[in-house]
């Protein structure tokens, strides 16, 4: 479903910017992110909200894109905060998995 | 520790709260009124200057008719809303509605002086 | 902002969802229902066929119109869909004040001799004015009411909020503590925070001019007093509609020459294209009338607003007529706010996002609600003396929030028993519904709190979970039926009513693991929702 990579994208931005935060990231990685490696992973979550927004206002148009976006950043997000609160270890690979292949159905849509 | 206390409160209750002592806390009674008095300040006094706004938007607002009337109208939600709030935390429940008398009087002479 | 203010919008925050919570829960969770209501009242029909080709249903309907009511002051055909497969037709007799309507099976254009029932309109209606029929405005002024109370719910949770945006991500649920329930209510309440907002605001458009009719009094009342104004607005409504959407050709009254109308297909088929999306309705005013006028609505989608792309034919002769009038800016975002409400050019991954974000607008009053018990649930450690308020809004918390889901399944189970041929069966179906809803709570008020909670959760798995095999005993429209033919409005159906079984299931087990736990332990709680953990934290 091409639809789908504006969710897989919301949900990869959320997963960056969580990994973001030091605390998260402890749990996560086990040690705290480097300056230049949160500074990294902020800027991913930005630009993967970007092509969500960008893929949404493409496919639905500008007012329905939008709204879809916003939506869809939100339920993204509470998905990825219930992973990380229950199984932080699968952000990293779920976060990636999501934003290869919602790059991906956006590309190809 | 009740509800109340933590409550708007009335006048003394707060000037107490704020200089950081726990002042002589009013009667229960006193407080429920005051509860009473900024909820009828908010839901009533509230609707009353949406109202008066509502109209006087619509009347005074650069737009045709029908224009004017949609705006105003979606508008007035936000009023409502911000006057509900301020009913709240403003220093006193009569500060809340003399606050809600000088809007809709200010409100009610421009439309009945400016609208056409 | 001061800690004293802050107190105060916390306050305000807690009594005004209170007071309103209940009301807004159902608002939310019957809007959600909503949401996929076409898609309920088709289900709920299962004598009707999947849709077939709109042009054929068209032609079916004019056919029937033409016998029914040829000379009608105007005719509406909706076409079939995806998500509701029979034709809707409704007319207007020249002299009556009332509009009859039938259903026809798409296919043979026969009147539908489906089951009677109101279908997902039910949740609709209970939805935006509380099933209340007479008059129908005044159940508007009880969700508009509400609707003012979730907007201050709202604000004031933001400005009590104090690092919203930086709490972001560290929300997290722990192991049953009053830290999960705030932990929970913000993790709903905080991304989805534009959803909320948006929600709760544009429900007022629809009402706007009801409730608040100030500005349409002042600019299209007349000269008579004000009071005598109020009890009828009926004038000024009418002004301020015609103001706003006069075009003035599909306005034309009838010109008492008779002239038989344009076949619709020829007209619905040239507009297609021109319409850039499938037909989705098309009104006939003056059918069969030299002034007849025929306008073709697009079939909603492709943008905001709730008044999709339309077109206007003569009726006599086919031609177009000329769109003289377009939307001004303000009355384009009026109706992109309405139409963001409604969701109905929300294609199905939409509408299925529209669906989750109102669960969890559902679940963030829900847990709300329960907070509100268990914030104060510390202030007694005399278990046995709960004073009648706290009392009471447990109970109503519980009628409400699984009672509420209950009713609407035993709905559904009405729907699937009760014999076709009954009288005024949709009315039953309706009584169904309220009085298992009114039950839940009879039952939660003769039952120790906790007991109750995992009872009702318990009682809500199986009244959802047994609905596929339900369906599958009283018709023959059944899961793997469905799955084989491809019919995913109705395969849809029982999968969601399944998985809410299982999500109901989920909740009564660990309702009931930690009653277990506290039991066992020796401290009697009166809630379920307790922890003896609780006290050691804020």
């Amino acid at each position: 479903m091409i639809e789908a990579s504006l969710y897989l994208l919301a949900f990869a931005a959320a997963a960056a910017g969580c990994l973001s935060i030091e605390r998260r990231h402890i749990e996560v990685f086990g040690n705290p992110p480097s300056p230049m490696r949160r500074l990294l992973l902020k800027i991913a979550a930005w630009i993967l909200l970007a092509a969500a927004l960008c893929e949404a206002v493409f496919e639905q148009g500008p007012g329905i894109g939008a709204v879809e976006w916003t939506i869809a950043a939100g339920l993204g997000a509470i998905l990825l905060i219930v992973v990380a609160s229950f199984r932080p270890r699968w952000v990293p690979r779920l976060g990636v998995m999501a934003a290869c292949w919602g790059m991906a159905l956006t590309v190809i849509g | 520790m009740r509800s109340e206390a933590i409550g708007p409160g009335t006048r003394a209750a707060r000037r107490g709260r704020r200089r950081g002592v726990e002042g002589p806390r009013p009667s229960l009674v006193r407080r429920r009124a005051d509860v009473a008095a900024r909820a009828a300040a908010a839901i009533v006094g509230g609707y009353a200057v949406a109202a008066v706004a509502t109209a006087a938007l619509a009347r005074l607002l650069p737009l045709p008719r029908s224009d004017a009337t949609a705006a105003a109208t979606l508008f007035s939600f936000v009023v409502y809303t911000v006057i509900a709030i301020g009913s709240f935390t403003a220093p006193s429940s009569l500060a809340a509605w003399l606050r809600i008398s000088f809007a809709t009087a200010a409100l009610a002479t421009a439309l009945l002086v400016f609208g056409k | 902002m001061s800690t004293s203010i802050r107190k105060s919008l916390a306050w305000l925050h807690a009594w005004a969802g209170l007071v309103a919570g209940w009301a807004l829960f159902m608002m939310f969770l019957a809007g959600t229902a909503s949401v996929f209501k076409e898609e309920i009242t088709a289900w709920m029909s299962p004598e009707l066929g999947p849709g077939i080709d709109a042009m054929d249903a068209l032609e079916a309907a004019e056919a029937r119109l033409n016998a029914v009511a040829p000379d009608a002051e105007r005719w509406s055909i909706r076409l079939p869909s995806e998500r509701s497969p029979a034709t809707r037709i409704t007319w207007r007799a020249r002299d009556a004040s009332v509009t009859e309507s039938e259903m026809l099976d798409a296919g043979s254009g026969r009147v539908v001799a489906a089951r009677e029932t109101r279908g997902g309109d039910l949740f609709y209606r209970l939805h935006y004015r509380f099933e209340i029929s007479n008059p129908v405005r005044r159940g508007w002024w009880i969700s508009g009411a509400a609707t003012m109370f979730m907007l201050v719910a709202i604000m004031t949770g933001v400005l009590t909020h104090k690092r919203i945006f930086r709490d972001f991500f560290t929300f997290r649920p722990r192991a049953a503590t009053q830290r999960t329930w705030l932990d929970a209510h913000l993790l709903l309440a905080v991304p989805l925070l534009p959803f909320h907002l948006m929600i709760a605001y544009t429900g007022l458009v629809p009402i706007m001019t009801t409730v608040m009719p100030w500005g349409m009094i002042a600019n299209y009342g007349d000269e008579r007093p004000l009071l005598e104004q109020l009890a009828d607005l009926d004038a000024a409504r009418r002004a301020y509609s015609s103001d706003r959407r006069a075009d003035p050709a599909a306005q034309r009254p009838p010109a008492h020459v008779p002239s038989p109308t344009v076949a619709l297909r020829s007209i619905a088929e040239q507009a297609a294209q021109q319409l850039g999306g499938p037909v989705g309705s098309i009104s006939v005013r003056n059918p069969n009338d030299a002034n007849a006028v025929v306008e073709v609505v697009r079939r909603p989608g492709g943008a905001l607003s709730n008044r999709p792309a339309r077109l206007l034919f003569d009726g006599s002769t086919g031609d177009p007529l000329p769109v003289t009038t377009s939307p001004s800016p303000v009355a384009k975002i009026q109706a992109a706010l309405y139409g963001m409400h409604m969701a109905r050019f929300a294609d199905p991954m939409l509408r299925w996002a529209y669906f989750a974000a109102g669960l969890a607008s559902s679940a963030m009053i829900a847990t709300g609600l329960t907070l509100w018990i268990i914030k104060r649930r510390r202030r007694f450690t005399d278990q046995t003396r709960i004073p009648f308020g706290h009392w009471l809004v447990e109970r109503l918390n519980i009628a409400a929030i699984v009672g509420l889901p209950i009713a609407m399944a035993a709905y559904f189970w009405a729907n699937r028993l009760l014999p076709l041929d009954v009288a005024a069966r949709a009315q039953l179906e309706v009584r169904t519904f309220f009085l298992v809803w009114l039950s839940t709570l009879v039952v939660a008020m003769l039952r120790p709190a906790d007991r109750a909670w995992a009872e009702v959760l318990g009682s809500a798995a199986f009244a959802f979970g047994a609905i596929p095999l339900l369906n599958a005993l009283t018709t023959d429209r059944h899961l793997v039926a469905s799955v084989v033919q491809g019919d995913w409005l109705m395969a849809g159906f029982d999968s969601t009513m399944a998985a809410i079984g299982l999500l109901f299931a989920w909740c009564a087990v660990k309702v009931a693991g930690r009653t277990r736990a506290s039991a066992a332990e020796g401290t009697a709680v009166p809630s379920a929702l307790d922890s003896s953990t609780w006290r050691s934290h804020e």
